[in-house]
């Protein structure tokens, strides 16, 4: 364990707290010459995710992006904002927040996170920033939790 | 946070998890260009107890420094060639809370980013899996980088 950040994961989900970890991950991304990929994660439970049962693959896919746009557009612009960054990317993934940020890591061979410590929903909410908390246990890689 | 944080913080308690985080602590800090302080909060309860707070101040401190030494000089271990590269210090503090030192100095010292182990542990309460990372999370006093 001894490199810089390579590639830093950023899990958006339209919270202060993710907006925060956004800047933050821009900063070290700036900083240290990594590529930045931001991850929403369309949850399981969300009511964005009612009546696809019934839906093809492509219908999904294109329901997810549909659900996902308000987030990413918000962080896009973000991004746009700062300077030096290299390399930017954007993933949208369904299904429980903490087993698909942790599977991204795997996936994109992200070496770094950094996310808000509260997610947006009021049960996450409740249960104190039960997202984080399992991401930073179970990660390969360090995990940065910004308020 | 639209800058890199000036001054970093990794609290050492002995452990070889700790350690880790100092090595991570130490490669962000030359990345960024960050001072760096190694923390280690003194167990009182542990360290003489009673004993260590009837000693006069000044018997106190070198009683506090001569348990520090050993756990703070791993951790320069550590850093190793990088300790060189580095703006860095050390703090040591008496105290039967790790996460409450940790904050106060947090607050006291304008730390902008805290490196840990997610494993950090908290004297007595070991049991509980990285209970003052855990701590300092649900009360986080600025942005808190766990280590694997």
């Amino acid at each position: 364990m001894t490199h810089r950040p390579k590639h830093i994961l950023v899990p958006i989900d339209g919270s202060a707290g993710a907006e925060h970890a956004l800047g933050v991950g821009a900063m070290l991304a700036r900083v240290t010459g990594a590529k930045l990929t931001t991850l929403y994660v369309v949850g399981a439970t969300s009511a964005e995710t009612m009546g696809m049962r019934h839906m093809d693959r492509e219908a999904i896919d294109d329901h997810l992006r549909h659900a996902a746009a308000p987030v990413l557009d918000k962080a896009r612009a973000a991004l746009a904002s700062e300077e030096g960054l290299s390399a930017t990317d954007e993933l949208v993934r369904f299904g429980d927040p903490a087993d698909e940020i942790l599977g991204a890591v795997r996936r994109v061979g992200a070496d770094h996170v950094v996310m808000g410590s509260r997610g947006q929903t009021a049960l996450q909410g409740l249960v104190m920033g039960s997202v984080s908390e399992k991401v930073a246990r179970m990660a390969p890689c360090p995990v940065t939790i910004v308020r | 946070m639209d800058r890199a944080p000036a001054h970093i913080l990794v609290p050492v308690d002995g452990s070889d998890d700790a350690l880790d985080a100092v090595e991570l602590a130490g490669v962000m800090a030359r990345a960024l260009g960050a001072d760096l302080t190694l923390m280690h909060v003194v167990d009182e309860s542990v360290a003489g107890g009673a004993a260590l707070a009837n000693l006069d101040e000044a018997l106190r401190q070198a009683r506090v420094d001569e348990l520090a030494r050993p756990v703070l000089d791993a951790a320069w271990a550590r850093l190793g060639a990088l300790r060189g590269e580095l703006v860095a210090g050390e703090l040591v503090v008496p105290g039967d809370s790790p996460q409450d030192e940790i904050r106060k100095a947090v607050v006291e010292r304008g730390i902008e980013l805290l490196v840990m182990s997610h494993t950090h542990h908290a004297p007595l309460t070991e049991l509980f899996f990285g209970s003052t990372s855990r701590a300092l999370l649900e009360r986080a006093p600025c942005p808190i980088l766990l280590v694997p």
